[in-house]
């Protein structure tokens, strides 16, 4: 069990490719991606995807997304500063508790006072009306839900040195790979009622209903990579283990070719999977490990015997479950605490923000959310949050050469189509990735 | 240069029905322009196939009399889809061909990454079996549930009534021919406008009464004048 002293790196990779058909149409890409980590690598990390419906009825749910992974990361942020030196299983609660139903209370405001200050145009209506019908557009037009043109979807992950917490809404994967015994994993067990382009989303008045979240406390080692992809990317594989194939492959790309090589072919290979796919925009993000260095993925066979010799030192038996095959896809078993039930409300956040400025609303001065405080060498049992399919081996044997610590952030090529607002991304030396965002005159 | 990460990469299937009533009232006329109509879209059909090469368009028909049969039981690629004729006689078992429908939908069928199915129905009269099993049967099948349904009428006789029950959304009327050249104009939107919309990646919000169905544009219901006297229904 990490003890919090260890220090842990990582770095991200992201990009976000206009899909083929959007190209066609002359549509703007309608993913976003948002992450958050140190230059130095050092936890946490936050990374959050989202996917615009792009419907006719969520004709700005490219805005939609940006505002998702925004509130997204944001909400994570101030949720971990205010959790100070809490237990994990009170980290758990609170996150399931609080985290979900913040993001989305704050998107909705968000979205909303974007439509209060950019009205619906005629534009806009006519365009409605002829894909969806004359009666969408006059509820559109009345001002009827106005946040349902801004729907998404949205895929979260929040790292620390102990745990790994996921939250998704809506359609997309959430993969993390072991890079001792090369298993890719589903965070987020698949939900398989979300077919034939049908998904969850923000625009839900129950989305807190919908949210999956899972907490995942490492037993011994955090995964080597925890990849968000959009459902494009999925959608564009033949099959699902065909899909499943690219956490086995990330992870060799990285460790051997290094973040570098990987981020800079990024958005030539979405482009690829978009083309001979789904023709949908793909949003992938990629959290890797940088310390302690990626190891050499193993098969079961090498695992088991290297079993003795760790053993020996006193260390934890490697982990990794009999008869797994090598990069086959098993879900993290979820917390015995995991709720779907109804959230609490949170106290009413008032009136959407009117300022003008575009700011989003001050999150900061929202209730505290209060969490017991650790006390001696708390832990929970392990019945009710460990996740036995990621346990990691211990360094021993081959030592691969660690993963390349340069340039951990990766410039996206989106290709935006000039709109009411033009959206960049910088990457900056301070505080990770950030988003900037000009309006057209 | 590495290779691109994962398996081999795809297209994301579509399956388009037609499902056509062959009772003995749709001799003559009826069945005769349904036959040259659905000819004709062929390769209206295919033009939308390939404005959408991201969606592999697959197509099959069930006719439905005294019982239901499959007319074409295999999915065929629409750029190898070929028509054969169909002959009417019989009464309107439209209840099976639904629970037939149900069956080919059924999950296990299905791949997951599919994009919504096309149902196209057209009918000239009332079914003579239970039309409410059948689709209660296709409903129950989520991807039943979620298909883009269409329904045309044809001739004075047809149950509309049935045929708003088949499509489900308040914002599809059924459509209605009421001569030959008016079914092969209908035939031809219901061929290729909904197959557009279905193979639009875009996303739906799921179990949302408006949000739910695979907008389509509104279908023409004006009537296309007869081509002859002898055309008309």
């Amino acid at each position: 069990m990490p003890d919090g002293r260890t220090a842990y790196r990582w770095g991200v990779l992201g990009h976000s490719q206009l899909g083929a058909s959007h190209v066609r149409q002359g549509l703007p890409n309608q993913d976003a991606i948002r992450f958050y980590v140190l230059p130095d690598g050092s936890p946490p990390v936050l990374l959050a995807v989202a996917d615009g419906h792009g419907s006719a009825k969520s004709f700005r749910s490219d805005v939609g997304a940006v505002m998702a992974v925004e509130t997204a990361v944001q909400v994570c942020r101030d949720f971990l500063e205010g959790i100070g030196d809490a237990a994990p299983s009170a980290v758990k609660s609170a996150a399931e508790q609080h985290i979900p139903p913040r993001i989305f209370q704050a998107w909705k405001r968000r979205v909303t006072d974007h439509w209060v200050r950019n009205p619906f145009s005629e534009d806009e209506l006519a365009r409605l009306a002829d894909a969806a019908g004359p009666a969408a557009r006059e509820r559109a037009a009345r001002g009827e839900q106005p946040h349902v043109a801004y729907g998404a979807t949205l895929l979260a992950a929040l790292l620390t040195n102990e745990f790994l917490i996921c939250f998704q809404l809506g359609d997309g994967e959430i993969l993390a790979v072991s890079d001792a015994t090369g298993e890719v994993a589903r965070a987020v067990p698949k939900d398989e009622s979300l077919i034939a382009n049908e998904t969850t989303s923000l625009c839900q008045d129950d989305a807190v209903r919908h949210v999956q979240c899972r907490f995942q406390l490492f037993q011994d080692r955090p995964p080597g990579l925890v990849l968000l992809s959009t459902d494009g990317y999925s959608n564009s594989f033949v099959s699902s283990d065909a899909f499943l194939k690219v956490g086995t492959d990330y992870l060799e790309m990285i460790q051997t070719d290094g973040a570098d090589t990987v981020g800079t072919n990024l958005p030539k290979w979405l482009e690829e999977a978009s083309r001979d796919g789904s023709g949908d925009d793909i949003t992938l993000g990629i959290i890797y490990r940088r310390e302690p260095p990626l190891l050499k993925p193993a098969v079961a066979s090498t695992c088991e015997s290297s079993t003795s010799a760790s053993a020996a030192s006193g260390d934890p038996p490697i982990g990794g479950r009999p008869g797994l095959d090598h990069g086959a896809a098993e879900p993290i078993e979820p917390c015995a605490t995991e709720t779907t039930s109804p959230r609490s409300p949170l106290p009413d956040q008032s009136s959407p923000n009117a300022s003008g400025t575009g700011d989003p609303p001050d999150l900061m001065k929202e209730a505290a959310i209060e969490v017991p405080t650790r006390t001696g060498a708390e832990l929970p049992p392990e019945s009710e949050c460990s996740a036995p399919a990621m346990q990691i081996a211990q360094e021993g044997g081959d030592k691969p050469g660690a993963a390349d610590p340069a340039t951990q952030h990766v410039e996206s090529q989106d290709n935006f189509e000039a709109s009411r607002t033009t959206l960049f991304r910088r990457l900056t030396d301070g505080i990770g990735w950030v988003f900037g965002r000009k309006e057209n005159g | 240069m590495p290779n691109r990460p994962g398996g081999e990469l795809a297209k994301r299937p579509l399956q388009f029905i037609w499902m056509v009533d062959c009772s003995g009232s749709m001799q003559g006329k009826k069945i005769e322009s349904l036959n040259f109509a659905i000819h004709e879209c062929i390769k209206p059909m295919q033009d939308v196939a390939n404005e959408n090469p991201n969606a592999q368009v697959v197509v099959r028909a069930i006719k439905f009399s005294d019982g239901a049969q499959w007319h074409i039981s295999q999915p065929t690629d629409i750029h190898d889809f070929k028509w054969s004729d169909l002959s009417a006689d019989g009464v309107t078992d439209m209840g099976h061909a639904l629970r037939e429908v149900a069956k080919a939908l059924e999950v296990k069928n299905m791949p997951d990454r599919g994009l919504p199915p096309v149902l196209v129905l057209l009918s000239d009269g009332q079914p003579t079996d239970d039309f409410n099993d059948g689709l209660k049967a296709l409903m129950d099948q989520p991807w039943g549930k979620k298909a883009v349904r269409i329904a045309i009428a044809i001739g004075d006789d047809a149950d509309e009534e049935v045929l708003r029950k088949f499509i489900g959304n308040v914002e599809v009327p059924p459509l209605t021919a009421k001569n030959g050249k008016d079914l092969v104009r209908k035939i031809k939107w219901a061929s290729t406008v909904p197959l557009k919309a279905a193979s639009n990646p875009a996303s739906r919000t799921k179990d949302q009464p408006d949000t739910g169905h695979v907008p389509i544009p509104a279908p023409p219901q004006d009537t296309a004048a007869p081509s002859s006297a002898d055309d008309v229904f």
